[in-house]
């Protein structure tokens, strides 16, 4: 869907993406990151607002050098900021937004009325943008971005000054659009949450720098041989048992027991502690750590390299 | 029900190709201004001149057919083409400009310093747009106004003009008087959008724009009459914004030339050409993609 080598982009003497390189696969990815880690940088990068001083890339396949206003034409882009056609009601800005995609007058009105219906904004059609509250801008800036049908979304902190009903709301639209509309969305947020709950992959940017890309479920999966255990019968036997198979042991929530095994040691060791510390194991599955632990451990790795 | 169940379906309809597209913001641009009822009293006002003037030309009917009946049709249409020729059609054109300059701050200055005080240009360039197709859209659209304002009540006039005439022999002697008004209301149109539009993108706060529009002429042609007073030089005239549209309508129409305009037009049309390209210039340079962004 979007693929970015070596892309180098800066403002006057500030290099804000630093020679990254990426593949962001179809479906709903997360652009995930800290404030000023250039995620808007890179979405508008990819629209040709700004041009990179090194690297390539291409969006749907078009590159995004040359054929910016393909890419325009096929991608929906919902502004970080709040933004909006000032002196229009919601209908006239929706289908203007649609007009300028080179929609006819009429095509453009009639969409304007069903996208402001999806987004939940059929009530406030004949209102007047410029008396929107922050919640309202956040949804008539995703009906300007889906207007045309396009088969891509940017979506640039949706959920910015929302209340949590409007954000819950947001996010289980932008689910719907990525799962059951068939179009693709790329959603950039420093909120970890909002992109656990709507994307399966997810590019954690900081610094300029990819520090992490992939699958969010594989990433939340510990490659470090963690296991969550729940055990009936006394703790500390058994935990005194797996230390001494070279074991760590921590508390977990609810009455759990976080194990991380030695280096090369199989779950055999639990069953054989439970055996030795004379309790039941009723719970044994690998440890999935949340995407702020991924988010977390990548930007310390960053860090420690950067003091080495 | 939960808001997505109200149903989202994917549009395959056609496109209009992206030559067009900046007629789109100037039709969408006109269409939001006419919501204005001061614009339209302007839009009005502004055919009063031609309305007045009507009265003088038909008024001047008498005395064409009592020259035809006393000296021949021949000698009437050469008559009536000096007293409603040249001159008479100048005197129309500084109201002209005055209105232009009334449509200047209640169009022109919002333009885009209001798309700038509302961010509305993140989402014109996240759609097909190049800064060309935004700078022509929003030019057309003062444009438009302005020419509502110049050509239309010219050549109302001129109309009116050769109605009044008992033959055809007027019309056939003043043949180039309607190209000269409607070249000088193209001149007039375009260099006020020009730089309407340049002082627009310089602010984000449309009255302010506004206020700056009307101080740039009350300035410029202050200095130009301080200077020219002061060093008795007729030339610096064209400090004057205003001046210049002036001189060249005076060119076009081959009017006499008073005193105040005694310098060649040649300076007239550089000044307004240099204002005009300096103007869509500024206008590019802030509606810049980056600028959009930032």
């Amino acid at each position: 869907m979007i693929d970015v080598a070596g892309l180098e982009v800066g403002y006057s003497d500030t290099l804000v993406l630093q020679g990254i390189s990426l593949k962001i696969p179809e479906g709903a990815v997360g652009l995930l990151g800290p404030n000023g880690s250039g995620k808007s940088t890179l979405i508008k990068t990819l629209l040709g607002h700004l041009k990179a001083r090194s690297g390539t890339g291409s969006v749907l396949g078009l590159d995004i050098a040359r054929r910016f206003l393909d890419i325009r034409q096929r991608v929906g882009y919902m502004p970080e900021r709040d933004c909006f056609f000032s002196g229009m009601n919601g209908v006239a800005s929706v289908a203007y937004a649609g007009q300028l995609v080179g929609m006819s007058y009429a095509d453009a009105k009639q969409r304007a009325h069903e996208v402001l219906n999806y987004v939940g904004l059929s009530e406030e059609r004949y209102r007047a943008v410029d008396s929107y509250s922050a919640g309202m801008l956040q949804r008539i800036k995703l009906a300007q971005a889906l207007v045309h049908d396009p088969k891509l979304l940017f979506l640039d902190e949706p959920t910015n000054g929302m209340d949590p009903r409007g954000r819950d709301e947001m996010l289980e639209l932008i689910r719907d659009i990525s799962s059951n509309k068939n179009i693709h969305v790329l959603v950039s947020s420093h909120l970890l949450p909002d992109v656990e709950a709507v994307c399966r992959d997810v590019v954690v940017l900081a610094g300029g720098e990819v520090l992490a890309q992939g699958d969010i479920e594989s990433m939340r999966v510990s490659a470090g041989g963690s296991y969550v255990v729940r055990i009936r019968g006394e703790h500390e036997p058994f935990e005194k048992a797996l230390s001494a198979a070279g074991c760590t042991v921590v508390q977990g929530e609810r009455a759990t027991l976080r194990v991380t095994l030695g280096e090369g040691a199989k779950t055999d060791v639990v069953w054989r502690a439970a055996r030795d510390g004379g309790v039941q194991v009723r719970h044994l599955e690998p440890s999935r750590r949340s995407l702020e632990d991924v988010f977390m451990e990548a930007l310390e790795s960053v860090a420690s390299e950067g003091g080495q | 029900m939960a808001l997505y169940d109200q149903g989202y379906r994917h549009w395959d309809g056609p496109l209009s190709g992206h030559a067009t597209r900046w007629f789109t913001i100037t039709q969408n641009g006109v269409r939001q201004a006419l919501r204005n009822k001061w614009l339209v009293a302007v839009l009005l006002l502004a055919q009063l001149p031609m309305v007045g003037l009507s009265f003088v030309a038909f008024g001047m009917l008498q005395a064409g057919d009592r020259i035809a009946q006393m000296e021949g049709a021949d000698a009437a249409a050469v008559k009536m083409a000096e007293g409603l020729g040249a001159d008479f059609f100048l005197q129309i054109v500084p109201m002209e400009i005055f209105w232009v300059v009334v449509i200047g701050a209640f169009v022109g200055a919002g333009l885009v310093a209001r798309d700038r005080e509302s961010r509305a240009l993140e989402i014109y360039f996240s759609r097909p747009l190049t800064r060309l197709d935004y700078l022509f859209g929003k030019f057309g659209i003062v444009f438009t106004f302005s020419m509502i304002a110049t050509i239309v009540p010219s050549l109302l006039l001129y109309a009116v003009a050769v109605i009044c005439q008992p033959t055809m022999g007027y019309l056939k002697q003043t043949l180039m008087i309607p190209l000269a008004l409607a070249a000088t209301s193209i001149v007039i149109s375009v260099a006020a959008s020009s730089v309407v539009l340049a002082l627009s993108s310089l602010g984000s706060r449309p009255r302010l724009v506004a206020v700056g529009w009307i101080a740039f002429h009350f300035v410029t042609l202050a200095v130009a009459a301080l200077f020219a007073e002061l060093t008795k030089t007729p030339e610096f005239a064209v400090v004057g914004f205003l001046n210049n549209l002036e001189r060249m309508a005076i060119a076009f129409l081959g009017a006499t030339v008073s005193r105040e305009y005694e310098f060649d037009w040649i300076w007239s049309a550089l000044v307004l050409a240099g204002l005009t390209v300096a103007g869509m210039l500024i206008v590019l340079r802030r509606v810049r993609a980056v600028e959009a962004v930032k």
